[in-house]
């Protein structure tokens, strides 16, 4: 199976997590987000922009209020090409954080509130370590 | 499929099939929601008697409280209504199909639309009877609903006798907006709405937190919800006429 479509089974799982929710309102984060985060640092450029357009189309439809993640998955995944291979282990987690932060504003921005949500930050960041800081969940045993 | 051919032309094609296809968004909606919807439904008939006894109790539960209210206030009430009150009120059961995925809404997608005659503003109540949110859109066979911890919920609401004010919704504190310095509201003061043209009060929550700023007109009102979470709940959709 290739990264391409390893990634567009991954991805396709976590869209479903964030729209049944399996744990309410109680875990605040976006899996589909991360999932964006973890494709771009481990799948080739070409493939992980066209699957961050894929999805952001697709996480749009279920949204309410169109968000514009159609722009924001692709941006996401350029930013973290031009830095992918620059970094450190620091850098990267430091990266991953501005990713986030960014994430977070941009939504602001679009709904024209002010929130800063640090449960979804810390959430994001624990669950991005905790099970997707590892290139093996792309090996078949995972997927 | 993707690697055998030059990947600008994988990108080229992509944007060529998504331009040209602009009702695949409904389309896929439908699709999605329309399986969502056939999956339940297999679910479903072993559920209906037992939504059919939740929605009756429901209906006398809501008929009690609006009961108690009415012989609270009947004395003061006779004279101003000197006329009749005729409205007929129904609820119908309906299951969580779907979330907003953004992490700032607080949106669910449940199984009944129009083809139920489900229409937008309708007040969507758990099965204790306790506001949990309202319709603001309605589709065939699917509607969207706004909880009250939404960030754009707006609401009307009653603080006992006292006051009445804005129920504002947000990922926060729920906040009770515009209610006068001057009014002794109290901790655990019940809030409550009036659905129009109806003497049916829905209860939304209690007084949490009260803050009184001398420099401020209004008082600092925090509520805490009944309905805290709807993920374990079934929810009905009041109708009324």
């Amino acid at each position: 199976m290739n990264d391409f479509l390893k990634g567009f089974i991954l991805l396709f799982l976590f869209l479903l997590l964030d729209i049944i929710k399996p744990f309410g309102f109680y875990l605040y984060i976006e899996f589909l987000f991360l999932g964006i985060v973890f494709c771009a640092l481990n799948i080739d450029f070409k493939q992980t922009f066209i699957l961050a357009f894929i999805f952001g189309y697709i996480k749009n439809l279920f949204l309410f209020e169109n968000i514009i993640s159609i722009l924001e998955f692709p941006i996401i995944v350029i930013i973290i090409y031009y830095f992918k291979n620059r970094i450190n282990p620091f850098l990267k987690f430091i990266l991953i954080c501005v990713l986030i932060l960014f994430h977070i504003a941009l939504n602001n921005i679009y709904l024209g509130v002010s929130y800063f949500p640090l449960r979804f930050f810390i959430q994001s960041i624990s669950i991005y370590y905790l099970f997707l800081n590892n290139k093996k969940c792309l090996s078949k045993n995972c997927i | 499929m993707f690697s055998k051919i030059k990947p600008k032309l994988n990108l080229f094609l992509f944007l060529l099939i998504f331009i040209t296809t602009i009702s695949l968004k409904d389309f896929l909606k439908d699709f999605l929601f329309v399986l969502s919807k056939n999956i339940l439904n297999i679910y479903q008939e072993k559920n209906e008697k037992i939504l059919k006894l939740e929605k009756e109790n429901l209906l006398l539960s809501l008929k009690l409280k609006e009961s108690d209210y009415l012989r609270e206030e009947n004395e003061k009430l006779k004279k101003a209504l000197n006329f009749k009150t005729n409205y007929k009120i129904n609820c119908i059961g309906a299951q969580i199909i779907a979330y907003d995925p953004s992490f700032l809404r607080r949106i669910i997608i449940i199984n009944i639309g129009e083809d139920k005659k489900i229409k937008k503003g309708m007040y969507v109540v758990d099965e204790n009877g306790y506001l949990v949110g309202k319709i603001i859109e309605t589709k065939k066979n699917y509607s969207y609903v706004s909880l009250i911890n939404d960030i754009d919920f707006n609401l009307v609401v009653f603080v006992e006798e006292k006051a009445y004010g804005l129920l504002h919704g947000g990922l926060g504190e729920i906040k009770i907006l515009y209610i006068e310095s001057d009014k002794n509201i109290n901790i655990n003061d019940k809030v409550y709405f009036k659905i129009p043209n109806t003497d049916l009060i829905i209860y939304v929550g209690e007084i949490k937190n009260v803050n009184k700023n001398p420099q401020e007109p209004f008082l600092d009102l925090n509520v805490k919800l009944y309905s805290e979470n709807v993920m374990f709940h079934k929810i009905f959709i009041l109708k009324y006429e």
